[in-house]
């Protein structure tokens, strides 16, 4: 690792070159600002700066730069300051120097120790920097492959599953009258495992894919369109339900459409399916700006979640009824979980068992 | 009127041959099982001017060799070949698929269902494809 030196007055960048060179550490001069922003784009472990070479504009630049940083990157800078007591500019321009970031001020005059042992210590934070770099890269990795994994999983095992949900329907179209009673329930058994693993592993697929879109080109949608298509995708079991939906005035968010679709789905399905068996379904889907974040919100007068297990159920295949009971595989709220924390928001319920739950989702705005 | 079918799954071809006799659709179909032949038979078709082009293609995703996108970005490539309407066929239920296909200009795309009524469909599209091209 290198240390940047921009020291342009007198004779201290060399005195400083020839200091840390004696300390076996590798020293580049910059001559001017211009050469040491273009020096820090290459890499460097730690910038050694002469105060008077920091103007305000200069100061400004650095710090621009400095915004653009990976999040493991913090540059260490050592600034040397000119001494002298301290009076209200050097108070401010103390101040002004804070927003270099990662700053050790050092008096001038300076012993060649001082020197050495503040750049080897910045140096040592620098190195955890990287370290961090790579464990972070490992980890995307990990995480990448992962994704892979289930998707090539769930994708290869669906195949053989097809072929056994398929031909087991031809057998009972082509055969089914051949068969006793037993052998009709025991085909049956084949087919209706055959759709249930099906549908447990398209979820399965959903949840590896729900974070696999990278976000940073999403543009702004109206809200109103992907929540109008989960309304369509839905529409049968809203009419079997008669259902009563109420939909508030809905903002733009940077999300993808088809998230949001999705998102929506799974909770209007929720409220759909556990709804009461004495109570016309209420359905509300509106939405609010709560310091600078959208919360949207799905509200129904259903059976409630019970407040134990208010964090569960967003778990992968975490059901609180019997699939004869209630269908479905539990993952829908592990879904809508993942895709509304891909986009750095939250998702929670709020709950009176027996009076109804409002599910709701943050976006940040 | 020819169709190719590239799928190297002999279950799925049985029923696609079972949804085209459902729509009554007297075709010649060519079966071919993995990605490599498919784009073989693109670079004979366009080197040999007088060997006819198929109507319509079934395409895989999931293929051995080469996979069902790189075939149907061949396929879009070649000169003589670019306008045969492709129908993707596949199991996945990513998106990121429906709109891979999409972009590469497959004018439908069929999510392989679990069920045998559900299968038949692939009949009926087949059958749109053909009478409007």
């Amino acid at each position: 690792m290198r240390v940047l030196i921009l020291a342009p007055v007198g004779r201290d960048a060399s005195l400083l070159a020839s200091t840390l060179t004696v300390a076996d550490t590798q020293a580049t001069i910059a001559g001017g600002m211009s050469e040491l922003l273009a020096m820090l784009v290459e890499g460097v472990g730690t910038v050694i700066v002469a105060e008077e070479a920091l103007s305000s504009e200069s100061i400004g630049q650095i710090e621009t730069w400095l915004g653009v940083q990976p999040p493991w990157s913090d540059i260490p800078f050592i600034v040397l300051t000119s001494g002298g007591r301290p009076t209200r500019d050097s108070n401010r321009r103390a101040l002004e120097l804070q927003r270099l970031g990662n700053l050790t001020l050092i008096e001038r005059p300076v012993r060649p120790e001082t020197v050495q042992s503040s750049v080897r210590a910045s140096l040592r934070a620098r190195m955890k920097q990287y370290e961090i770099r790579s464990r972070q890269g490992a980890l995307l990795q990990a995480n990448a492959d992962l994704e892979q994994f289930a998707h090539s999983a769930s994708h290869d095992l669906r195949e053989p599953l097809r072929s056994i949900g398929i031909y087991g329907d031809l057998i009972n179209k082509e055969y089914g009258h051949l068969l006793d009673e037993k052998g009709v329930k025991f085909l049956s058994l084949i087919r209706s495992s055959a759709r249930r693993m099906d549908m447990l592993l398209t979820d399965l697929l959903s949840y590896a894919h729900a974070s696999s879109f990278p976000d940073e080109t999403v543009d702004r949608v109206d809200v109103t369109g992907p929540l109008a298509e989960a309304l369509e995708n839905l529409s049968g079991a809203i009419e079997e339900s008669a259902a009563e939906i109420t939909i508030g005035e809905m903002p733009t968010v940077r999300m993808r459409e088809s998230h949001l679709a999705q998102v929506f789905q799974n909770l209007i399905s929720n409220a759909i399916k556990y709804r009461s068996d004495s109570t016309q379904l209420l359905i509300t889907v509106s939405s609010s700006h709560v310091a600078g974040e959208w919360i949207l919100s799905v509200a129904d007068n259903g059976i409630g979640v019970p407040a134990a297990y208010k964090e569960t159920i967003f778990g992968i295949f975490k059901r609180l009824h019997p699939a004869s009971k209630y269908s479905g595989t539990g993952m829908g709220l592990a879904i809508c979980q993942r895709i509304v924390e891909r986009y750095r928001g939250r998702i929670w319920v709020e709950s009176q068992p027996g009076e109804g739950s409002t599910f709701l989702f943050s976006v940040p705005s | 009127m020819s169709i190719v079918v590239v799928e190297d799954n002999p279950d799925d071809v049985f029923l696609i041959k079972e949804a085209l006799s459902a729509e009554c659709l007297d075709v010649d179909l060519r079966v071919l099982e993995n990605g490599e032949e498919a784009i073989r038979m693109i670079s004979d078709l366009n080197q040999d001017v007088h060997q006819p082009c198929p109507s319509l293609m079934l395409l895989d995703v999931n293929l051995p060799r080469a996979d069902g996108f790189e075939v149907l970005r061949r396929l879009r490539e070649s000169k003589r070949c670019a306008c045969i309407p492709v129908i993707v066929m596949t199991s996945s239920a990513a998106l990121a698929d429906r709109e891979k296909s999409g972009r590469l200009g497959a004018c439908a795309y069929f999510e392989k269902p679990s069920q045998y009524e559900e299968f038949l469909e692939i009949g009926k599209i087949v059958k749109r494809h053909l009478s409007g091209s």
